[in-house]
Formats: C-alpha cells, structure tokens, sequence
C-alpha cells in the first residue's frame, strides 16, 4: 500500500478545508465590494439617484457572492484574464463620466433602468451568481427566458448612459470598447457553458445575446 | 485541472492583493 495515498478520512478534510476557504473567499469578496462601495460613495460630494442605484446594485451583488454556491467546472485562468477587461469597464465608465448629480435627466434615467434591470437578472441568477466565468446551475428562466445575457445587457445600457455624458469622439469610443469588452465575455463564457448539453439547449431556444431579435 | 483549494487559494491571495494596494489609494484620494 502506498503510505501517501489519500485515504477517505484525508480526503474528507480536504473536502471540509475546501468548503471553509471557499466560504471565507465568498465572504471576503462581498465584504471588499461593500467596503470599495462604501469608500467611493463617502468620496462624493452629494448624492444623486445614480449613487443610490450604484449602491443597490452592488448591494445585490455583495449578497449573491456570500450565498452562491460552489462552481462545477471552473474557466481556464487564461479565459479568466480575457475577462477582466469586461469587468472593470463599467467601472472605469463610471469614473470617466465624472459627477452623476450634474448628468443629463436622459443619461439619469438610462443608468436608473439599467441597475434595475440588472438587480432584477441577478437576483434571477441567484445561488449561479459569479463574477468570473464558471458553471453552476443554469438558470434559464425570468429574464433569462428571453435573452441569454440579460444581466450583461443592462450593464450596457448603464455604460451607454456614461457615454452620452462623455459625448463626443471619446463618447462613441467608451461605448464601442465596452461593447467589445462584453462580446469577448460572453464568447469565454459561452464557450465553457455550451460543453453542458443543458446549455447548449438552452442556446438553441433562445437565440439573442442581449436585445430579442437583435443580438 | 487544478484542485479547487488551489484555485480557490489564488483567489484569497489576489484578493488580498487587490485590497492592499486599492484601500489605501481609495483612502488618500478621500481624506
């Protein structure tokens, strides 16, 4: 017999470490999220009805991280990275279209609808909530009946409104960028997700990406 | 594949990380 060998009793405690890092993970994740949040929030000078959208939105997403469950099959670390880019353009957005209390009522409401729109899919994604790309239970009802992405289809709609106050030459650009951004995304994620015959029924049925009939 | 500790080792590393270096850049730009 091989001494190192795994026997149950090893592997079960490695199974228990792995349930307790993996909460304390989930826990720090939504435990930066509120502190980032709360910081960024403290720094503006008055509150506008984007800060309080803002707020909710990663309210929902600091929840989802604490209760989600653990991933089936996780991404490759390189389609991890191609990723990134996607997630901190909203973000990066934000920053570039300066002070929410002085925007555009069109670009206010714009924002307002897309967080909504956005709390609403990921509280329909629930326990497969995640960040980064990897397959949990598929969720292919509420929102998800009707566009593949809806989540990522709001965020759009919350970077278009940062780009009309941008405006302009630089405007356009964040828009289009963002948009590759998210097309890069959706094609790492789709291509982990359509291994699962579940998935890959789900995708047949619902043919668009973001907007029915569109894309 | 790698074993889910692993990853999920990285990801509390990055984390940190990730924590270390933007708390206080967060926390000088706002006092």
């Amino acid at each position: 017999m091989d001494a190192l060998a795994p026997t149950p009793e090893t592997a079960l405690d490695q199974g228990r470490v792995t349930a307790v890092a993996e909460r304390l993970l989930n826990l720090g994740l939504a435990g930066s999220v509120l502190w980032w949040t709360g910081l960024s929030l403290q720094m503006a000078t008055a509150w506008a009805p984007v800060h309080v959208a803002i707020a909710g939105l990663n309210l929902t997403v600091a929840v989802l991280l604490a209760t989600r469950e653990s991933e089936q099959r996780a991404a490759a670390w390189t389609d991890i990275g191609l990723c990134l880019p996607a997630v901190v353009s909203g973000g990066l957005a934000l920053k570039l279209a300066a002070d929410p209390t002085a925007w555009p009522l069109i670009a206010q409401m714009m924002f307002i609808i897309g967080s909504v729109g956005a709390v609403g899919s990921l509280l329909a994604l629930g326990k497969s909530f995640s960040v980064m790309p990897g397959v949990r239970s598929i969720v292919e009802t509420g929102p998800y009946a009707l566009v593949r992405h809806p989540a990522y289809a709001a965020q759009f709609l919350m970077i278009l409104a940062c780009s009309i106050v941008v405006s302009g030459p630089w405007g356009i650009a964040l828009a289009v960028a963002s948009f590759a951004t998210l097309a890069v995304r959706i094609n790492v994620e789709e291509r982990l997700l359509l291994k699962e015959p579940q998935y890959a029924a789900y995708a047949a049925r619902v043919t668009s990406r973001f907007v029915p009939g569109l894309w | 594949m790698d074993d889910a500790l692993t990853r999920i080792a990285v990801w509390i590393g990055l984390l940190i990380l990730v924590n270390v270096f933007t708390v206080p850049a967060l926390g000088i730009i706002v006092y």
